[in-house]
């Protein structure tokens, strides 16, 4: 039977790994290949990495922490930071990712999507889609880590975004991530109920009730978290975890 | 004496592991101490035990080293496979070599992204003929994994291609009311029993990432199915030809195993 993945979400601030609250704050957790390690002891679904400097700074996440991720990684992992051509793609893939995660270019660029996914299949790119609410606006679709707003309300960039050819939609709250309060459900299953490729749902989630109800009321394909899989609990304790089979029953 | 005793039977129970003939003599020597209270016939006993264990370690070796080729046409996540090889202690090559493809005992046929352009890249590396001479003359056995497994179809929809035609088929778009592509980790269903999924639970999940599926027209050839949204072969079988839909590369130990499998056949 097919069942929603549970994601571990890894932010990279100059190669080591940090955790943000609201795109902001950023804690250091310890050394990424570490976490990869005890990941696959942990026999995760799936990791996704971001580089949170790569767009700010106009450079890609390195490709040698791409390629050390493919080294230990006993599960599909996705890549995402700073993507901005059909090479960056090439090469994040050949350094060992199974997809590659694009925002910013996504937002500035919609047509990106559909060169990238006709080049390389849909299945491969991923969009993340940072969601906040925009003064005397209402949602809208957030790039380059939170700091500059585009046009697109999420459900109508998300729509486009499939339009396009995109596999996959990770959708983040930015106004939940690192509060551990739960998702923003009304927003992944506007989303998940409007378009017909799979959606990631990520920001918020602070205990394994949160995933479920991700999947259960927000329609989620598959959900997401960074909080939860770095820290103890909700006092922050460093110590990166995974559930049980048998704690999750979606 | 006790220690001793105890130290000497950890080294024969190491190195007898292979066979039950030699998780007896364990006992045999061990009583053949206590009766004598000497060590003189445990040492020959443990050096020709050695002896025979290192003769079956180099044959085993011999097998493993079978040449598996992993084809490089400038499609899919190669390092990957050969890294869930290596795990598992069978060698192997990337290569795009025609004279590498010949020589090789198992092939691995990758392939992520998009049917049509996969053939346009196998058309351009010049790799179709040597790949039909291998796979239906030379019948070397080959693994096609995800998009691999399907341009081994007559037809691909993506790009309303011609496929090698290995396999009586076509690859399809899912055409269901889940979320498609068909994303994550599911069950197989085996159909009939295989080396290749020898020793895998028959509700294991593997990881899939794919939006389109084999549709056979001769039932025989499925040697898994799953589920979603209808149910789809994911993996098939046709003499010296394998296929899987998901990734095993990416799938954990029970991946690990099947290509231990496939290498191992």
């Amino acid at each position: 039977m097919f069942r929603p993945r549970v994601i571990p979400v890894l932010l990279l601030k100059d190669q080591a790994l940090v955790k943000s609250v609201r795109f902001k704050n950023h804690k250091y957790i310890g050394d990424p290949i570490n976490a990869v390690r005890i990941f696959n002891e942990l026999k995760a679904d799936e990791l996704v990495f971001l580089d949170i400097d790569a767009s700010r700074n106009h450079r890609l996440i390195s490709l040698d922490f791409v390629r050390e991720v493919g080294e230990e990684a006993f599960m599909p992992f996705s890549v995402g930071g700073g993507v901005r051509s059909i090479d960056d793609i090439q090469a994040i893939l050949a350094a060992g990712a199974e997809k590659v995660i694009i925002g910013t270019q996504a937002g500035l660029e919609p047509s990106f999507i559909r060169e990238a996914s006709e080049r390389f299949g849909s299945s491969t790119i991923v969009v993340c889609i940072d969601v906040k609410k925009k003064l005397f606006h209402g949602d809208r679709t957030w790039v380059v880590n939170g700091s500059s707003s585009t046009r697109y309300p999420p459900l109508e960039f998300a729509k486009l975004m499939e339009e396009n050819g995109a596999g996959e939609l990770i959708v983040q709250s930015i106004g939940r991530d690192g509060t551990m309060n739960g998702y923003d459900i009304d927003l992944i299953k506007s989303i998940s109920t409007a378009v017909g490729i799979p959606v990631i749902a990520l920001g918020g989630a602070g205990r394994i009730e949160h995933l479920i109800a991700a999947y259960r009321d927000g329609t989620a394909n598959a959900v997401a978290a960074g909080s939860l899989f770095v820290y103890q609990d909700e006092r922050r304790g460093v110590l990166i975890n995974y559930p049980e089979k048998g704690e999750l029953v979606f | 004496m006790v220690p001793f005793l105890l130290s000497c039977r950890f080294v024969l129970i190491r190195g007898s592991s292979l066979s039950v003939f030699s998780v007896s003599s364990v006992y045999s020597v061990v009583n053949l101490v206590l009766r004598t209270g000497t060590t003189n016939h445990m040492r020959k006993q443990t050096t020709e035990y050695t002896e025979e264990n290192g003769k079956n370690g180099r044959r085993r070796r011999e097998l493993d080293s079978q040449r598996c080729i992993i084809v490089d046409y400038g499609t899919g996540n190669l390092n990957s496979i050969k890294r869930t090889l290596d795990r598992v202690s069978v060698e192997s090559e990337i290569s795009s070599s025609i004279e590498d493809i010949r020589a090789a005992d198992k092939i691995i046929f990758p392939g992520v992204g998009h049917f049509g352009n996969a053939m346009s890249n196998l058309h351009a590396a010049g790799l179709i003929d040597i790949l039909n001479e291998v796979v239906l003359e030379k019948r070397t056995p080959i693994l096609g994994i995800c998009l691999g497994m399907e341009l081994m179809a007559k037809r691909g929809d993506e790009g309303n291609v011609a496929g090698l035609g290995w396999i009586d088929a076509e690859a399809v778009r899912f055409d269901i009311q889940e979320k498609v592509p068909h994303m994550g980790w599911n069950q197989i269903a085996a159909k009939r029993a295989s080396p290749l999924i020898e020793g895998i639970d028959e509700n294991t999940e593997f990881y899939f990432a794919h939006a389109y599926h084999l549709r056979l027209n001769d039932p025989a050839d499925i040697l898994t199915e799953t589920q979603y949204g209808i149910a789809f072969p994911s993996a098939i079988e046709k003499g010296n030809i394998f296929g899987v839909q998901f990734h095993p590369e990416k799938s954990h130990d029970a991946g690990a195993r099947l290509l231990k499998n496939f290498a191992d056949m």
